[in-house]
């Protein structure tokens, strides 16, 4: 499970073009949007994109169930796990 | 070509009025006619069409530009005299600076009976300009001596009513720009009011001036400073204030006038369209000048026909205004409105909520179209804020930025890149161009690659070099090779990006250089993390040959200010 939150971490960092954040500086439990790493909602369907391409997901973003997802990298990381294709 | 108009006090003002005031003594017209006369002559000589004017003294950069038109010349106003700009303007210089071919007019023969002379012998009298434009590169703007004495005449018709003929006009703005000359020099000339030379850098030296009326031609910067002086006292009148260049606060406006006695009043123009509207304080609503025809397109920006233009066609500002019962009332500028991922976000609204942080002691900000549309701030902060960087690191602090902005701006509109200055790029006309602000956010792009091979602490990519030639650009022209910084830099960020690093970059250690990488080169990155020692191994390698490595040594906790990365 910690590669893949590393992992995650990558991808997020990649896919958003976060500058000066590194892996190290992601918190793991702390929110992904309004606090935390503070993303905004066009950061949001930029990741929905990047989960979907790397592990098959499908998200939608109006579902409070994806919105738990997003809540932090671990919660993410558990949704990948559970449901990746690839 | 004898039709050249003047303006009248020049040819009807008794020859001992006073025209001026330089070092406090007396100008009478016939010395400025005998200085024009002698100007025109030494101008003459440089058989020149077009000359740079630029002189720190009004007086003689006035004699200069009447001067030049009388001859029918252009002269270019250069706002300064450094090498970047003589380099720019390859044409002979006029007026006491650097590289001056005509440094005064004691080249010509200085008799007032000679004034005005003979028509102009030159086709173009005229003057340029200069604006910074968005590219960077300034834009030249023409104005003809007739549009400058339009609009003297028209700041006459409006405010003239109440100055008596002996009111001196005052500066604490320079005179070669577009607010500067025709408020400060043209104004009073064309009406005939004494012009005083001296510039007043500060606004204390206001408290020299003698017991008459007086205009003030000013602009915030200065006029902030004033309001903060309490003890500040001058024997001058000062029957009316002029200020542009920047938005009055109400604040400064209401402290200012109190300490002048002075009704404040402030200038809405561009160097294009010039003076277009004014509005007096308190409360004022803008009011164009007589002539002036005001209007807003489909979003909202103001757009103008004016006598001062050199046509009759509609001028688009960027300015996005709104007409009230009272009248205009100007919003913001459109050039200060992106677009973010189709949401239009006001600059100035990001600008006004960071300046109320108190980590903010100036800030720019603009938008950045790459893979997506962000805004990107360059900040320079005050002691606190840098005391808080310097504590928390970079990473942090652009974190706490956006959380304390978050309260009053929509999300998107936050920042989402940073940089930390020591000071705001200033350009030569003392402006913050949007691409200034741009280029500080340029990264040298990594190249295109492919992981090879990965383990958790261990890892090879296969660059593309030749798919990342700017990493090449100039450097060098004939023989392009990657600089061995760009390497380095390369293989920190990738680290970075794949390895849980704690700590900052610290050190670099035992750097080879072992032989230049070259675009067609096909070469792998081999990173190697060891995290008890916080240390990443790095090696540009391809199967026949080692091209480079070294060690980064990476650091907790952050001590280094981080600035521009």
């Amino acid at each position: 499970m910690s590669d893949l939150i590393d992992e995650i971490k990558t991808l997020i960092i990649e896919a958003l073009n976060l500058e000066d954040v590194t892996v190290a500086d992601i918190d793991t439990d702390a929110p992904l949007f309004v606090e935390g790493l503070g993303l905004d909602s066009i950061d949001a369907l930029e990741l929905g994109v990047a989960l979907h391409k790397r592990y098959g997901l499908t998200l939608s973003a109006e579902t409070e169930e994806t919105r738990q997802y997003f809540a932090s990298v671990r919660r993410l990381a558990e949704y990948v796990s559970a449901h990746r294709n690839h | 070509m004898s039709n050249l108009s003047l303006p009248p006090p020049l040819l009807s003002a008794s020859p001992e009025a006073i025209a001026f005031y330089r070092n406090r003594a007396p100008v009478s017209y016939a010395a400025l006619r005998a200085d024009l006369a002698a100007a025109r002559q030494a101008l003459a000589r440089l058989e020149a069409p077009e000359v740079v004017l630029h002189d720190a003294d009004a007086y003689a950069f006035l004699v200069w530009l009447i001067a030049c038109w009388q001859n029918g010349q252009t002269a270019l106003l250069a706002a300064d005299d450094l090498p970047a700009t003589r380099a720019f303007l390859p044409l002979p210089w006029v007026g006491r600076c650097e590289g001056s071919v005509l440094s005064d007019w004691s080249g010509g023969v200085a008799d007032a009976a000679a004034f005005p002379g003979p028509g102009p012998r030159f086709g173009c009298p005229g003057m340029v300009v200069f604006t910074s434009g968005s590219s960077g590169t300034p834009n030249r703007i023409f104005k003809a001596p007739e549009q400058l004495y339009r609009e003297a005449a028209l700041l006459q018709q409006v405010f003239g009513s109440g100055l008596p003929a002996a009111t001196r006009f005052a500066g604490t703005v320079p005179h070669q720009h577009m607010f500067g000359l025709p408020f400060r020099l043209i104004w009073p000339l064309w009406a005939g009011y004494p012009i005083i030379s001296d510039y007043f850098h500060h606004p204390e030296e206001l408290g020299r001036l003698e017991s008459e009326p007086h205009v003030l031609i000013s602009s915030p910067a200065t006029l902030k400073r004033l309001a903060q002086l309490e003890t500040f006292s001058s024997p001058a009148s000062f029957l009316a204030t002029f200020s542009a260049g920047s938005p009055l606060e109400d604040s400064v406006a209401a402290a200012c006038a109190m300490r002048l006695s002075t009704r404040m009043i402030e200038n809405y123009g561009s160097t294009e369209t010039a003076s277009v509207m004014q509005r007096i304080f308190p409360g004022g609503a803008w009011r164009p000048l007589p002539g002036v025809t005001l209007a807003l397109d489909e979003q909202g920006c103001l757009k103008l026909r004016s006598p001062l233009l050199e046509n009759d066609d509609w001028f688009q500002t960027r300015d996005t205004a709104v007409l009230g019962a009272d009248g205009w009332r100007l919003t913001g500028r459109a050039d200060r409105v992106a677009k973010i991922e189709g949401r239009r976000v006001a600059l100035d609204a990001i600008e006004t909520a960071l300046l109320a942080l108190p980590e903010v002691a100036e800030v720019r900000t603009a938008p950045l179209y790459r893979e997506r549309d962000e805004i990107v701030a360059a900040v320079v902060l005050s002691d606190v804020g840098r005391a808080q960087l310097q504590e928390i690191g970079k990473t942090r602090f652009d974190r706490r930025m956006r959380q304390s902005l978050a309260a009053s701006l929509e999300r998107i509109a936050l920042p989402r890149r940073w940089r930390y200055l020591s000071a705001m790029p200033y350009n030569a006309m003392g402006k913050v161009t949007s691409a200034d602000i741009v280029r500080l956010f340029e990264r040298q792009a990594l190249p295109p690659f492919s992981v090879a091979n990965r383990s958790a602490h261990e890892m090879v990519l296969t660059l593309a070099l030749r798919d990342c030639m700017q990493a090449f650009a100039g450097h060098f022209p004939q023989l392009p090779v990657l600089p061995g910084v760009t390497q380095i830099d390369w293989a920190l960020r990738l680290a970075q990006r794949y390895f849980p690093i704690e700590g900052r970059f610290s050190d670099l250690r035992q750097i080879k250089f072992q032989r230049i990488l070259r675009p067609d080169d096909e070469v792998s990155l081999t990173l190697r993390f060891f995290p008890e020692k916080k240390e990443v191994r790095f090696s540009y390698a391809s199967a026949h040959a080692e091209y480079s490595q070294g060690r980064a040594l990476f650091a907790h906790p952050v001590l280094a200010l981080d600035t521009v990365s």
